[in-house]
């Protein structure tokens, strides 16, 4: 079965670039440009793997984190965000985030990190 | 009195008239003000739409180009540059897009971003602008250069002394962040002096773009801009290039006091031995404001007898200073000095 991925990301551009490059990659792709929406469709349907920025309108990444983590422990999160101070990365992996990529990132890089990240889950 | 009602009936007509005129008038320019706002609305949509229809075109090509592996097909590039560039408005827009990609992605995008960005001849276009360009267009063109490696040297060392500073500082951000080496080999150009904020966004640009090896910031020194000699004290210090500590020294006598405080900072951070000697020195004949860095500096690294040396100079200084110096003392502990 195709691995389903959500990507939660306020940048048009980076969002539709990951969507582009995912579905190029073999996996079934939903997008969410705000915490809000990214949070709806969370509830909708599952996922194998969420990317999520962290400074989101409306909902932030923590909070879309620490719910994906409370209620669907078994999806994976990625987290990619500008930010590089080691207390927000801290909070993002305490909170049970699986991978951190810092914008700004190497597509490739980042396809290699959510096949190993979706690798360690079918194990 | 009954003789003067048709003269009063005639001003009333007058009166009647002109505000009726008024009226007109003011219904006319409200009508005219409202229908400018909706054309300037309409106008403004229709732009935000072919925006956005350009961005989507220019949006497939990027990710075709970085994403699906082939080279670069001189027939498609051929034809977005002849069907969707065609204008000096599409071109920026789509520059506006590359540089945003550029911002957000690394690696080996970074280089085929390039690559597609002069098959579509838009390094010409930059060019352009710096030679033939308004003010505010080559600040932003300036700019196009320095994210995407794009070298026009020759052009930009002529606007390195522009009027504008918006011009200026985007020319200096732009050697540093292109140069292989030397990249404050500029700074001998300079009429004008540097801006705090120029300093502090050179220092960024040094820190976090430039890749060469850690240039002689103490070329900077012998500068006849006082700004320029201030920052080449300050990235001394900053940078830890002790070996430039005594040709700093002599600053601590300079005339004007941003150089001398500049100076006790960076010999500090380079823990220079000789500097709390010559600061308790130099201390009386100090302006308040310097006084202040020396306080910080004995009261910071000072050891228990440098404090009590200060003490004594401290009923000479100004009230400021004084009670400065009273408020600082109680945090330090002289048993913690001593040990």
């Amino acid at each position: 079965m195709t691995p389903k991925i959500l990507i939660i990301e306020d940048n048009t551009m980076v969002l539709k670039s990951l969507e582009f490059k995912l579905i190029r990659e073999g996996f079934e792709v939903l997008t969410a440009s705000d915490g809000r929406q990214g949070m709806s469709l969370i509830r909708e349907g599952s996922f194998e793997l969420v990317i999520t920025d962290l400074m989101l309108p409306f909902i932030t990444g923590l909070e879309i984190i620490e719910y994906i983590k409370t209620e669907h422990p078994d999806t994976a999160v990625i987290v990619l965000s500008t930010s590089n101070q080691e207390h927000i990365i801290a909070d993002a992996f305490n909170l049970g985030a699986d991978d951190f990529i810092t914008k700004p990132f190497n597509p490739n890089e980042l396809t290699l990190r959510v096949k190993r990240s979706l690798g360690i889950r079918k194990t | 009195m009954i003789e003067l009602i048709p003269e009063i009936k005639n001003h009333t007509e007058g009166i009647i008239h002109l505000i009726h005129g008024l009226s007109v008038f003011f219904l006319i320019l409200v009508v005219s003000l409202i229908l400018r706002i909706i054309i300037l609305r309409h106008l403004k949509r229709r732009r935000a739409v072919r925006r956005m229809k350009l961005q989507d075109k220019g949006l497939k090509l990027i990710h075709i180009f970085l994403f699906e592996e082939t080279s670069l097909d001189a027939e498609i590039v051929q034809e977005f540059q002849r069907k969707h560039l065609r204008t000096d408005w599409r071109k920026k827009t789509f520059t506006d897009q590359v540089i945003e990609f550029l911002e957000n992605f690394r690696g080996e995008s970074t280089g085929k971003l390039k690559e597609l960005f002069c098959a579509l001849k838009l390094d010409q276009y930059v060019f352009g602008i710096l030679k033939e360009g308004k003010w505010y267009e080559q600040a932003v063109a300036i700019h196009y250069c320095s994210e995407l490696s794009l070298k026009a040297d020759d052009l930009i060392k002529k606007l390195l002394n522009h009027k504008y500073y918006r011009v200026r500082e985007q020319a200096y951000y732009y050697f540093v962040k292109t140069a292989e080496s030397n990249p404050l080999a500029f700074i001998e150009h300079l009429d004008h002096e540097l801006t705090m904020w120029e300093m502090i966004n050179l220092e960024d640009c040094l820190r976090y773009y430039y890749t060469g090896s850690e240039p002689d910031f103490s070329i900077g020194l012998s500068h006849p801009l006082i700004s320029v000699r201030i920052f080449a004290i300050r990235l001394i210090g900053v940078f830890n290039q002790f070996e430039h500590s005594l040709k700093i020294l002599p600053f601590l006598q300079a005339e004007k006091d941003r150089v001398r405080t500049e100076t006790i900072k960076a010999l500090s951070r380079l823990q220079y031995a000789e500097l709390h000697t010559h600061l308790l020195r130099n201390f009386p004949g100090e302006s308040p404001r310097v006084q202040d860095h020396i306080l910080n500096v004995i009261l910071d690294k000072g050891s228990y007898t440098e404090i009590k040396a200060l003490e004594t100079l401290i009923p000479g200084c100004h009230a400021q200073t004084q009670r400065r110096f009273e408020r600082n003392r109680r945090l330090v502990s002289p048993a913690h000095k001593i040990a």
